[in-house]
């Protein structure tokens, strides 16, 4: 089946526009630039597989981001190889070796919990609210509220140790 | 909602700031064409749709995996024979030694048969799906597995079936080259177009035109092996018209390399 080039057209702006967020929020979750590229792409491509039918979802951009985080979390439970996944895709990574406070950022997140991290990240990177997260996430908002208020608490304890070591 | 206590302002930035520097990270990756992306959901869609699950064997639906892209489409198929009895490829016509012994050809094969560009990467199937919904197994399954470069939007499968005999492998082998022929008789009214050169060479080519390009489907046969092999040509996301194009003479190529592995299983002694 052809389709439109409108929806080809709005599918690319929609992939281009958001595609960074994704990954952003995919890397922060997992600590895994090349995961998250991967899970990203994965997703947006089956977001165009079923594009008429995201597209006039009222958040598109939440359809990808649980989808890719949702690969995020498999792939990363079957613990893949993901960097051989990454260089079938053609490109490389280009991104320099992490720096100081990127190591302290990752160190600092790689001690919350999977479910902590991930409202976290949704309710700093994706500005969602803890209803949202609730939504997103399939799970009471109280839960939400107090994984927020653990991560974000340890989060910065952490920050600011990593921080005073560097004084 | 009521904010814990110990929470303060400066924390949230504290975090904020610190979640914030892995954007840099994100924004520094180069993002894969969206082309690249797209033909990677082309690829699934062929495989989900393609490689049906045995039961659905008797809708018989469509041609191989290629060929549903195409229901639908006002435009009919033209599926005939890729080249001529007599020009036929055999196996003893290939000279390339094979990358390594085994039912399915193997990355090297196809990147090189095929002139793939990015990295080939092959897979098992599970156990039960076919090679297509057209055709019914000819023999037990011996191996069967995929083979997908993502940034072009190639997919292939291959499957290599055992039957009891060498008696009852060429009965199966024919049988898989004529079910082609009648699943494009059956594939709907004004499809009825399929054709096919008689021909006692193996292996068989059969090419189908699409509207996203050609469609191939191949049959090898050697003693009781047979090998049946679905592809169609590289998409770039969606009707491209600058996707490449096999050619002929390499997917003859491929089918020859199919066709070695089988001769050689057969002489290496694999139950005949």
């Amino acid at each position: 089946m052809t389709r439109s080039q409108d929806s080809e057209a709005e599918f690319d702006e929609f992939y281009r526009w958001s595609a960074h967020k994704v990954i952003h929020l995919v890397y922060a979750s997992t600590g895994d630039l090349t995961l998250a590229q991967d899970c990203t792409q994965e997703a947006f491509s089956r977001a165009w597989q079923q594009w008429s039918k995201v597209s006039a979802y009222d958040d598109p951009l939440a359809w990808v981001r649980t989808v890719a985080r949702r690969l995020a979390i498999s792939a990363w439970r079957k613990k893949t190889n993901q960097n051989r996944a990454h260089v079938r895709h053609g490109f490389q990574a280009s991104a320099p070796g992490p720096s100081e406070d990127r190591v302290a950022v990752m160190t600092a997140l790689s001690k919350l919990s999977g479910p902590v991290r991930t409202a976290v990240t949704l309710h700093y990177l994706a500005d969602l609210s803890i209803d949202r997260i609730a939504h997103e996430t399939n799970t009471p908002a109280g839960t939400i509220k107090a994984r927020l208020h653990r991560g974000r608490q340890q989060l910065a304890q952490s920050l600011r140790t990593e921080e005073s070591r560097h004084e | 909602m009521n904010e814990p206590q110990d929470w303060t302002p400066a924390d949230d930035e504290v975090v904020r700031g610190a979640l914030n520097t892995l954007r840099l990270d994100a924004e520094a990756l180069p993002l894969a064409d969206v082309r690249f992306v797209k033909a990677r959901g082309v690829a699934r869609r062929r495989r989900a749709q393609v490689v049906g699950v045995a039961s659905a064997a008797a809708v018989v639906a469509a041609i191989t995996f290629v060929g549903f892209h195409n229901l639908g489409s006002n435009q009919g198929l033209d599926l005939r024979p890729a080249a001529p009895s007599a020009t036929a490829p055999s196996a003893t016509s290939s000279t390339e030694p094979l990358a390594a012994p085994g039912p399915l050809l193997v990355a090297a094969e196809w990147q090189r048969a095929l002139e793939l560009k990015g990295t080939v990467r092959l897979g098992a199937m599970t156990s039960g799906k076919g090679v297509s919904t057209c055709h019914s197994p000819p023999g037990t399954q011996f191996a069967i597995g995929f083979a997908t470069t993502a940034s072009s939007g190639f997919y292939a499968v291959q499957g290599t079936y055992r039957a009891t005999s060498p008696d009852a492998g060429d009965a199966a082998a024919a049988k898989a080259a004529s079910q082609t022929l009648v699943c494009g008789e059956q594939s709907g009214p004004g499809r009825e177009i399929w054709r096919v050169e008689a021909d006692a060479a193996w292996p068989k080519v059969f090419s189908s035109a699409t509207a996203d390009g050609k469609s191939w489907f191949i049959v090898a046969h050697q003693g009781a092996l047979t090998s049946l092999i679905g592809l169609s040509d590289p998409l770039l996301g969606g009707a491209s018209t600058e996707a490449p194009h096999f050619t002929l003479a390499q997917i003859q190529a491929m089918a020859r390399v199919a066709q070695q592995h089988l001769v050689q299983e057969v002489e290496r002694g694999t139950p005949r």
